[in-house]
């Protein structure tokens, strides 16, 4: 802890004296090391983290059955995710099609489109590297500030960049995270982020967007500012996910990026009840039957799951719904509710079909 | 002759509008309905009149200082309905200069606390208008709805100094949350976060 308030102490300095270093025998070892520590450090953490987080959502996450549910109940809405947008004027460019290939440039437009919903990912936090790499006391008081190394070979990406710091006292360790991120913005800047974290993420300011209700542009924000790994970004869309839960805002985030990651966290944390009611309440069933899957999937050891494999018809939405009922719903009353309503407005809307042919 | 006659009537109307001495608030011209006096402070180059009675009372400020909350105030006021209509305030401005080509804009209409021009800037002409951070609704008036950019200090002809200050607002308005910016589409890939 004390060496890295030293560091921040003198990182003004020791910015300044940033060293490149390119693959040299010595550095490779050095990159071995490192990699090797975070192993350490990894297993060091566990044991202090409390039991229930030690479960990692992120290979439940892509899991491509997971995936595929949350894409299809995310939606495609064509004016939410291609509306319109600010971007420098410019002229309009007019075309004379026939109707084949104005389809076809419409579903080629669907396509790239879809690449708009990438969903980012859901992680649980990095942990801080404790373990030093080395201690060399023979090394200690050789500068007054630390000194910062960088891997900056070509083509290296960011996440796998090396960076180590040889402090005063002559400990080499892995860069804290913080350093590692502002080091990755000087080498490989990347449009929309900044060195400094924006004080739109400070607390008093978030309060007030989420009251607001600007949730998507926090959370593409969060987006482009952290990695999906930065306690930051889990404490910044930990805390739109709950005001959305809250005040029953799903529609705000349907058809955008954010909704999958939103669906993944209620169901992680076993409390999709609310959107359940509102799936129901915009009939809904299909996507409200992948949300109790999604559920099932995330636990496979609860009762809803094991229910659910023995169902003899799976593809039946309301049996789906009606097992999680009976077994892991919280909410009985209400969702019992809205089942029933959407269910009769089904039965009437198909006795009006029929009626009409 | 008779096209110089016109001339000498507008320049009139608007000597009339900016260098009113009397500022209660009405406009002298009839067929400008839009028009308020909007600037209270001293000028440069005054009457001798004014300038002694400025002279007599020294504590007074030559230009009255408006803290941003003030401002906020006035913007959302009726009073500034009835100044600006529902247009933005540089929108009736009009630059005054020699010839055909605009030259940039002036560096700064105030010099040694109070305005030393003839026709000071959007900003200020009104000491009212305050550029700050948490001022949105007067920002917003200056960032094109469809691009997201500032204007051009040519197109609404703020001096450089308020063209800056500007500037710095809005970014700070950003960092805040406050105003929105256009954000860029990140892409993950997956595979850099297995392991």
């Amino acid at each position: 802890m004390a060496a890295s308030t030293t560091f921040r102490c003198s990182s003004l300095s020791s910015a300044c004296r940033l060293l490149f270093q390119k693959q040299t025998a010595g550095y490779r070892q050095l990159r071995f090391l490192s990699s090797s520590s975070q192993d350490n450090s990894a297993s060091d953490a566990v044991s202090a983290a409390p039991e229930n987080e030690e479960r990692d959502p992120f290979p439940v996450f892509v899991q491509p059955r997971v995936q595929e549910l949350l894409t299809r109940i995310t939606g495609f809405d064509l004016m939410k995710v291609a509306g319109p947008q600010k971007k420098p004027l410019q002229r309009p460019i007019y075309k004379l099609m026939t109707d084949e290939q104005l389809n076809a440039e419409l579903s080629s437009a669907k396509e790239r489109l879809q690449h708009r919903l990438q969903m980012p990912p859901y992680m649980k936090p990095r942990r801080p590297h404790l373990t030093p790499l080395s201690v060399d006391p023979e090394l200690a008081g050789f500068d007054k500030s630390n000194y910062v190394f960088v891997d900056i070979s070509f083509g290296v990406k960011d996440r796998k960049r090396s960076v180590v710091i040889r402090e005063v006292d002559g400990t080499l360790r892995v860069a804290p995270w913080d350093v590692k991120e502002r080091m990755n913005q000087i080498y490989n800047p990347r449009e929309g982020r900044h060195v400094v974290k924006p004080s739109m993420f400070e607390e008093a300011n978030l309060e007030r967007m989420i009251s607001e209700k600007r949730y998507q542009y926090v959370l593409d924000r969060a987006c482009c500012q952290f990695e999906p790994d930065d306690p930051d970004f889990i404490r910044t869309t930990h805390r739109v996910y709950n005001a959305v839960d809250q005040c029953g805002d799903y529609e705000h985030l349907r058809s955008t990026r954010h909704f999958g990651p939103l669906a993944f966290y209620l169901a992680w944390h076993s409390s999709i009840d609310g959107l359940l009611v509102d799936m129901l309440d915009r009939d809904k069933a299909q996507d409200a039957r992948d949300l109790v899957v999604l559920f099932a999937d995330v636990h496979p050891d609860s009762s809803c799951a094991a229910a659910i494999s023995e169902l003899p018809q799976q593809d039946d939405d309301v049996a789906v719904i009606k097992t999680y009922l009976a077994t892991d719903c919280k909410n009985k009353d209400k969702v019992e509710l809205s089942l029933r309503a959407m269910v009769d407005s089904q039965r009437s809307k198909g006795k009006t079909q029929n009626s009409s042919l | 002759m008779a096209a110089s006659i016109p001339m000498i009537n507008t320049i009139m109307k608007r000597i009339l509008i900016l260098g009113s001495k009397h500022n209660t608030g009405q406009c002298r011209t009839t067929n400008l309905t839009w028009c308020r006096t909007l600037m209270q402070s001293q000028r440069r180059y005054q009457e001798e009149s004014e300038a002694q009675e400025n002279s007599e009372e020294d504590l007074t400020p030559k230009r009255k200082i408006v803290d941003p909350e003030t401002s906020i105030r006035y913007v959302h006021s009726p009073e500034f309905v009835k100044g600006y209509g529902d247009k933005p305030v540089w929108f009736h401005y009009r630059r005054n200069f020699k010839g055909k080509i605009p030259p940039p804009t002036r560096e700064n209409c105030i010099r040694q606390g109070e305005i030393a021009t003839a026709s000071p800037c959007p900003i200020c002409r009104d000491e009212y208008l305050v550029l700050d951070a948490k001022n949105i609704k007067l920002l917003e008036q200056f960032i094109c709805p469809h691009s997201g950019e500032i204007f051009d200090s040519m197109k609404t002809g703020l001096c450089q100094t308020q063209q800056k200050a500007l500037t710095v607002s809005v970014m700070r308005a950003q960092d805040q949350g406050l105003l929105e910016m256009k954000l860029p589409f990140r892409t993950y890939d997956y595979e850099d976060y297995k392991s």
